[in-house]
């Protein structure tokens, strides 16, 4: 390559890489009141590096303290204390507790069931970060990271409790939705853009919903309003009412959409979680659950988690790119320009990647494929050093050393590519968004590793005039190449 | 060659006895919970109203000052009301029974309401206590530990296919033994761990299929050169290592570093990083030493 035309990519690339840290991590002012944040900040951060949100329910009869607090004061209840019994943190209600504070049975129960189903129910979300926690023995505290679902509307309805079933505008049951009508319900998009549920029943639940169309257009028909031509049908859960959506024909089919006007896929989510439960008779709770407030709070491992990760990458990047400029010289500088591009092609994967979560697992995860680049590039050099010693031009130990890398290196990428591709669909919660950022983190590894860092070698490999001592190595001979 | 069998008799021997251990408190005691999944008395400090963050900061500093008095505090926790903005201070602490807690909260309280703390009106506080106990996970950790099985599985069949079938063996061992032994050393040692531990045991296998494969690599090469092509698997293997320390060693050192800091960082701004720092050490150090050690010596023993 020419040194004129080496000297162009260098200027080329440096441009590049400094815009796209430019943009990574700076933030400056648009057309006003516009700002421009840096795509760092754009990453979504799990419980443990982010924090979120928290809420405690409280089943009916089981008061907090200062509610409990807020009645003894009040002057319209002042026979609170005789009516509330504390246990631990809480107050239960003479209706569930005795004098001795010994709880029915039939409470006992139904709350052990509800805490079960609480448990699955937001294991299906597939937060990255969660918990849900038994606190006083009654109530239940359940923390998630940040969503962008509305909060309040989440912790409701995936507290509904009873069964589910599709019901008129009156409120009259038309269908009950159980595994013995229904398969499995999914999310699913509208042709509005909105995004609804997708109902895979049976063959007794295709023909009861069929019946259930077929009532429902047949009292639009008999309706003496000609301008109507759809029904509007419910989709309860005990007696909160999901959704709505319009029927506007019979449907006789295995799978059905029912638009629930939801922005955003999480949303649907959401019901699709709360539905999936209720489809089995075990997981029918009679209690109502309350969520009265929800909480904001920091990340768990400490405040600032995120940029602190953030920074430490900065500065073992930095400390990275020492070591290898001092032990590789040029070859070095290739590696740390191959390595900047590979660590800016993750940020801006996983800032601009939707369906990506940061976490500790993740960060582990980043730690590896830094590795990865980092210990063969390193295996490359070490390799045309070794070919290098064995008496071979400049050139064709570069060459013999890249080829004899190759194999070791697609191995590995191919075989963590795939283990991440087995964990990406085995794994759920934290483990599934670790196993996200190591599938494109392996791809873009392997490119850096493969690609990037030899483009850069071999550009830079231009200027030098003497180019052995631009690789560190040291031969008597001159170099033809 | 007898070295080696040695080498690799000792390895086992001793892992395979840390690993027993470790399987033997989880199963009994089970892992020592960070503060994200262990159960916990809580004592939770509310104002009425947003505080500011000095108000904040400075009840925060007084409440851990008094309950220190009484008890330790493990972990606080501040968030804040969506509905009233209410300033929530949640401090885990520990004690002998409900009752101790009980008595705790109630000198808490009695004290601040006896105490001038700037920004920080008194009647407005009131103080509660709870206990806490984590669900566990379910489906969650089952559907990831079958990836991690199949992981394994892939990693057999591949080093089987492309280096052999001692090597896929002596990987599979290796990273079983790798992932098996950290989970058991943070048993052992009480390290706290979280839902991110899990993370910790799949970085484990990874880096030591990365690490392991290094070595192969060598061996498949030197089987395919005439000059080495019938040296001993001893050796063999012996040159591999030898030849691939390097940069084992450099990679190993630079994910150990990036662990040191941010456990050091953790120790600052929050212990559970450090917690997992830890235990990610761990995994570093063993995948690094079952890659020059372990394997290279199970590799021998196999060969005969």
């Amino acid at each position: 390559m020419g040194k004129k035309k080496s000297v162009a990519l260098i200027v080329i690339m440096v441009i590049v890489l400094a815009g796209l840290a430019f943009i990574s991590v700076a933030s400056f002012a648009l057309s006003s009141p516009n700002y421009f944040t840096p795509l760092i900040s754009h990453i979504q951060l799990s419980t443990d590096l982010g924090g979120g949100y928290y809420t405690v329910y409280y089943p009916e009869g089981v008061i907090s303290q200062e509610e409990y607090d807020l009645l003894i004061n009040s002057d319209t209840d002042s026979d609170a204390a005789e009516t509330y019994t504390r246990h631990k943190g809480v107050y239960l209600s003479d209706e569930i507790a005795g004098e001795d504070g010994t709880v029915s049975e039939s409470f006992q129960a139904e709350f052990d069931t509800a805490f079960r189903v609480m448990q699955e129910r937001f294991e299906g979300k597939n937060y990255s970060g969660y918990s849900v926690k038994l606190q006083d023995d009654y109530t239940i505290r359940v923390e998630i990271p940040y969503t962008e679902e509305t909060v309040s509307t989440l912790f409701d309805t995936i507290g509904s409790d009873g069964v589910a079933y599709f019901a008129d505008s009156s409120g009259n049951e038309l269908m009950e939705l159980n595994d013995e009508y229904v398969r499995s319900v999914a999310v699913g998009v509208g042709t509005d853009g909105n995004y609804g549920l997708i109902f895979n029943f049976t063959s007794e639940g295709q023909a009861e919903f069929a019946d259930v169309t077929t009532d429902l257009m047949s009292s639009v028909t008999s309706s003496s309003d000609t301008t109507v031509s759809s029904a509007t049908m419910y989709l309860y859960v005990g007696d909160t009412a999901i959704l709505q959506t319009s029927i506007s024909s019979v449907l006789d089919q295995a799978a059905v959409y029912v638009g629930g006007g939801f922005a955003t896929p999480e949303a649907a989510d959401t019901v699709v979680c709360l539905v999936s439960s209720a489809l089995s008779e075990d997981n029918i709770f009679d209690l109502t659950l309350e969520a009265p407030e929800y909480y904001e709070y920091g990340p768990t491992m400490g405040a600032n988690a995120g940029l602190i990760v953030a920074i430490v990458f900065g500065v073992l990047t930095l400390v990275m790119a020492v070591y290898s400029i001092i032990r590789y010289k040029g070859m070095g500088l290739a590696h740390v320009l191959g390595f900047i591009t590979f660590a800016l092609l993750m940020i801006l994967c996983l800032s601009l990647v939707e369906s990506v979560v940061l976490n500790m697992a993740g960060v582990l995860a980043i730690l590896l494929t830094a590795a990865l680049v980092c210990g063969f590039d390193w295996y490359a050099f070490k390799n045309i050093a070794d070919e290098f010693a064995t008496g071979k031009t400049l050139t064709a130990s570069i060459k013999a050393g890249y080829k004899k890398s190759l194999a070791l290196t697609i191995d590995v990428h191919v075989v963590l590519f795939v283990a991440a591709l087995i964990l990406y669909f085995a794994a759920t919660g934290a483990v599934f968004y670790a196993a996200t950022i190591l599938l494109f983190g392996t791809v873009l590894s392997a490119a850096c590793t493969l690609g990037v860092t030899r483009f850069f070698f071999y550009v830079l490999l231009a200027q030098p005039k003497n180019k052995i001592a631009f690789c560190n190595f040291k031969r008597e001979e001159t170099e033809d190449a | 060659m007898r070295n080696q069998k040695t080498v690799f008799w000792i390895n086992l021997i001793v892992s395979l006895a840390l690993i027993v251990v470790g399987a033997f408190l989880v199963g009994f005691v089970g892992f020592n919970g960070d503060s994200t999944t262990s159960d916990t008395y809580v004592i939770e400090v509310r104002d009425m109203l947003r505080l500011t963050d000095d108000a904040r900061d400075a009840l925060q500093d007084y409440c851990t000052d008094e309950l220190g008095d009484s008890c330790s505090v493990v972990s606080v926790k501040a968030s804040e009301s969506s509905a009233t903005g209410a300033t929530v201070l949640e401090f885990s602490v520990t004690a002998d029974s409900m009752d101790e807690l009980a008595a705790i909260a109630d000198s808490l309280g009695s004290s601040i309401a006896s105490a001038s703390i700037d920004g920080v009106d008194a009647t407005l506080i009131t103080v509660s206590y709870h206990d806490s106990v984590n669900a566990p996970y379910y489906t969650y950790l089952w559907r990831t530990a079958i990836g991690l099985g199949a992981g394994l599985v892939l990693l057999f069949l591949y080093a089987a296919i492309r280096f052999k079938l001692s090597a896929g063996i002596s990987a599979l061992v290796a990273g079983a033994h790798d992932v098996l032994l950290t989970l058991a050393l943070v048993a052992i040692f009480r390290i706290p761990a979280g839902v991110g531990l899990i993370g910790v045991a799949t970085f484990s296998l990874l880096f030591s299929a990365f690490l392991n494969l290094f070595v192969f690599n060598k061996v498949r090469e030197m089987r395919k050169t005439e000059a080495t092509r019938d040296l001993p698997a001893g050796e063999m293997i012996r040159t591999a290592v030898r030849d691939n320390r390097m940069v084992i060693l450099m990679t190993a050192i630079f994910a150990a570093l990036c662990c040191v800091i941010l456990g050091a960082v953790g120790l600052f701004i929050g212990l559970d990083l450090t917690w997992i720092m830890l235990a990610a050490l761990l995994a570093v150090v063993v995948s690094a030493c079952s890659s020059l050690f372990l394997s290279p010596s199970l590799y021998v023993v196999l060969k005969g």
